[in-house]
């Protein structure tokens, strides 16, 4: 496909995505404009686009939504839900043909129709002047959309640093304001001092600006601080009244006819009527998306690779100085090794994207799921801007997606039940995401009935797991719902409870290197803890020695580290090693025999490592200090080396392995209970 | 670290029935591998050891943020290995998506193998190490064995054997 037609599939993908989020958002609120006019912009972009790559059917149904929409807007009206529901077929409807586009081109779909006039009928009917609805095409223009009253307006008084010089250029920072948004008036405001007290690098004046943005007041402060550091910027949402304040400036100079192509009208009255509605608009122009561009991950990937290269190469160039280097060198070096060490966390950074990326699927899958199951949900987001690796969190859609289901079926009761159980009739499913210690956790919470534990005890004896007179505890109960198999469900629907899923879920989360538990009580709701690494890409690490080599281990599984003669040791059978720590026995491992080299007469190190609450003491040599590192593949050229999770190049160049904690410690474990059941 | 690139020209066969291939000495043979194969020959930098590799692999190192294995040519043929000196290198070689590289003592040069005079190796090789070889053909007074990059290189039994 030619990048023409990927970036028209991108772009009309968000449109799509926008659209529904921006329904469902109407359906749960009150009807704000600003959000209604997202509804159109995106419908719009959209019939345009689609227009321009010759889909006409697609532009021609978007364009029958769109004047249907039209009277919504006019008449500033809720959305019903059999509205909504319509509303969100026809996007449905779009996505599909968008998908058909690929690869048959211009398609139609008869469902359009069919649609349209519903969508048209549910409109009229409702309200009072029946609307003239198919036969607006002409009232959304693109003017329209982007009409002054609905563009922010700000007052901005800028004063740039009292000293100037070749990087302050206040007429740069003028014209890069006029690429945000247009420059309604400016004026300049002298301060010059007698001819005595002059300096000649000094600024002497201010500007004041009527700026018209869509963008935030947050986004021009930024804009404006980066290009003028230094500077001093105040910036009010604009009133009528404040532009007079500032009349006694002497000088009215028009510096934005040089700094702009927009005509900037000097007259206050132009403005004026934009200031009653300024403080509407301004609070829903802080809901405005993120400014972004799309970058391929390969790219990203590649910059990454380079990066690191360069940092290897800095701290090679920093191992060569010497006691000869003479001072100029030394301070270029030391300042290079600040830069890399920025560049390199910003492009670390670059792979890391807000959970709300993919937590913005999720209230149309829950609306839909309820609705078919006759549910009431009130679906809860919390932690949107926690940030996750990019690979991490489309691995995660899946997991994430059964979880939910799950809570919506087997967790939250019909409302009736709920009612009887004292309940609120909507019930609760909350969805959040935090970080702490380094990794990330995301929880799926639900109000419902909990876990029967009874119930998943006897599913365990009928399926031969336990005995009728096992009682297992809590816990391990719990266990069995993510074993292969196993379902509580007493019907089989086509959204959950076949069995296969919860174990599908561990499976997956456990392969990103995370875990994932479940609390529930019952009557009151579960609660599904997933615990998953910040990134796949980038962790600390503590390196260890034996001999000459070097391994790393990840800093979030160290517990703490003892000189090993301190310890106690005993080894079961002359073979089964455990230390006591603090009156604890923990399993042995001697990383030297762990990487095949000869045992060392000299007492080590023990570091105590821990995953998924169990413990093991790792024989080292010594430790190498904690580091930065970037995982690397071992896979990608070579092979999957068990008992290694990865590889990471040191500072000099050199490529050290990653050890793999829940490898190791099931090693340890493992000869643990071999001695027990020898026992 | 000097690395040096195939260049353009000579990665384009020169006529139909010749293949440029990159030749070097192993021992007292001279040995070789089609060009279009190697990425590039790089000086050796000690490789980091993997634990319960097969001794012919001589551990992973760095190529521009991306980890491969190195070779040891010399032992994957059951010879004794030679202690590393100036003219030891590194072939960077693909075989099917993955790279890896290959020690060798030294590269001598880029020959065109007229490949219609390839004649099937003898099998008096051991089994083991006649899969490496592709045949071996006369030119000029030199008597080229052509390598099998793949065998010699053998992912599958790489996997099973430290699996």
């Amino acid at each position: 496909m030619d990048s023409l037609m990927q970036l028209f599939y991108d772009e009309a993908n968000e449109m799509v995505e926008g659209m529904e989020q921006v329904l469902l958002a109407l359906e749960s609120g009150e009807p704000d404009p600003e959000t209604v006019n997202a509804l159109f912009r995106y419908a719009h972009s959209f019939k345009g686009n689609s227009a321009a790559m010759g889909f006409t059917h697609l532009s021609k149904f978007t364009h029958g939504l769109e004047s249907a929409m039209e009277v919504l807007r006019k008449e500033q009206r809720s959305l019903t839900p059999e509205l909504a529901t319509l509303l969100l077929q026809a996007v449905d409807t779009i996505r599909t043909l968008l998908e058909r586009t690929r690869t048959e081109g211009d398609v139609g779909d008869p469902a359009c129709e069919t649609l349209l006039q519903q969508i048209n009928a549910v409109i009229s009917g409702e309200s009072t002047p029946p609307a003239p609805t198919a036969a607006a095409p002409a009232t959304t223009t693109p003017s329209e959309l982007t009409a002054p009253s609905t563009t922010p307006r700000y007052q901005i008084t800028y004063q740039p640093a009292p000293t100037l010089n070749a990087e302050h250029d206040p007429l740069q920072l003028l014209s890069e304001l006029t690429e945000y948004g247009q420059i309604l008036e400016c004026q300049f405001r002298e301060q010059i001092p007698p001819l005595n007290q002059l300096k000649t690098d000094a600024c002497y004046g201010s500007w004041d600006i009527v700026y018209e943005t869509a963008f935030e007041p947050a986004i021009v402060r930024a804009l404006l601080e980066l290009a003028a550091e230094g500077a001093e910027v105040r910036i009010e949402p604009f009133g009528g009244a404040s532009v007079s304040e500032h009349a006694p400036a002497t000088t009215t100079e028009s510096v934005a006819t040089a700094a702009t192509t927009a005509a900037p009208s000097t007259s206050n009255d132009t403005v004026a009527p934009a200031a009653t509605q300024t403080a509407a608009v301004s609070a829903s122009a802080s809901k405005s998306e993120a400014q972004s561009i799309r970058v391929s991950t390969e790219k990203i990937d590649a910059l990454m690779n380079l990066v690191s290269e360069i940092v290897i190469a800095q701290s090679m160039l920093s191992s060569a100085q010497h006691a000869d280097t003479d001072e100029r060198t030394r301070a270029a070096i030391t300042q290079m090794e600040r830069h890399v060490r920025d560049l390199h966390e910003r492009v670390m950074a670059i792979r890391l994207l807000p959970v709300s990326y993919l937590f913005n699927r999720f209230p149309r899958m829950v609306r839909d799921t309820a609705a078919k199951l006759g549910k009431k949900v009130n679906f809860e987001v919390e932690g949107e801007e926690t940030e996750l690796d990019r690979t991490l969190l489309e691995a995660l859609s899946d997991p994430l997606t059964h979880l939910i289901r799950n809570a919506i079926d087997h967790g939250i009761e019909p409302p009736d039940e709920r009612r009887q159980h004292g309940k609120p009739e909507t019930g609760t499913i909350k969805l959040s995401a935090y970080q702490s210690e380094g990794r990330i956790y995301i929880e799926v919470r639900d109000d419902g009935r909990g876990i029967n534990t009874e119930r998943v005890r006897q599913k365990a004896v009928q399926l031969g797991w336990i005995t009728e007179s096992d009682h297992p505890s809590e816990e391990t109960l719990y266990e069995f719902l993510f074993q292969p198999g196993f379902s509580t469900a007493q019907q089989v629907s086509d959204l959950s409870g076949r069995g296969v899923g919860m174990d599908v879920v561990k499976r997956n989360v456990e392969s990103l290197g995370g875990s994932i538990s479940v609390q529930s009580r019952q009557g009151e709701g579960s609660r599904f803890l997933l615990r998953v690494p910040l990134t796949l890409a980038i962790m600390d690490g503590l390196g260890l020695t034996v001999a000459d080599e070097h391994y790393i281990v990840p800093l979030t599984a160290v517990v703490e580290a003892f000189q090993y003669e301190s310890l106690q040791h005993t080894a079961l059978f002359d073979q089964y090693e455990l230390v006591n720590v603090r009156g604890e026995f923990i399993p042995l491992v001697r990383l030297r025999q762990f990487v095949g080299l000869p045992e060392s007469d000299n007492d080590g190190l023990i570091v105590v490592l821990e995953q998924e609450g169990q413990q093991i003491a790792l024989l080292v040599d010594g430790i190498a200090g904690q580091q930065q590192v970037v995982l690397k593949s071992l896979e990608e050229n070579f092979i999957r080396v068990p008992g290694f999770a990865g590889a990471t190049i040191l500072g000099d160049g050199r490529v050290a392995l990653i050890l793999d904690v829940s490898d190791l410690i099931r090693r340890g474990r493992q000869s643990t209970e071999r001695y027990a059941a020898i026992a | 670290m000097t690395i040096t690139r195939p260049t353009q020209e000579t990665t384009t066969t020169t006529d139909a029935n010749t293949e440029k291939y990159l030749v070097f000495q192993i021992g007292n043979e001279t040995y070789g591998v089609p060009l279009l194969q190697v990425q590039e020959i790089r000086t050796y930098t000690p490789a980091t050891r993997v634990p319960n590799a097969p001794d012919y692999v001589l551990g992973v190192i760095n190529l521009r943020g991306n980890i491969i294995a190195v070779i040891d040519a010399r032992t994957r043929f059951g010879l004794p290995p030679l202690p590393e000196d100036e003219s030891t290198v590194v072939v960077v070689a693909q075989v099917s998506d993955k790279v890896f590289g290959l020690r060798l003592d030294s590269v001598s040069d880029v020959m065109d193998i007229p490949l219609d005079q390839v004649q099937p190796t003898p099998p008096i090789a051991s089994e083991a190490t006649h899969r490496f070889l592709n045949g071996m053909v006369q030119v000029g007074e030199r008597v080229v064995i052509l390598l099998n990059l793949r065998e010699i290189f053998d992912i599958d039994a790489l996997n099973q054997m430290v699996a």
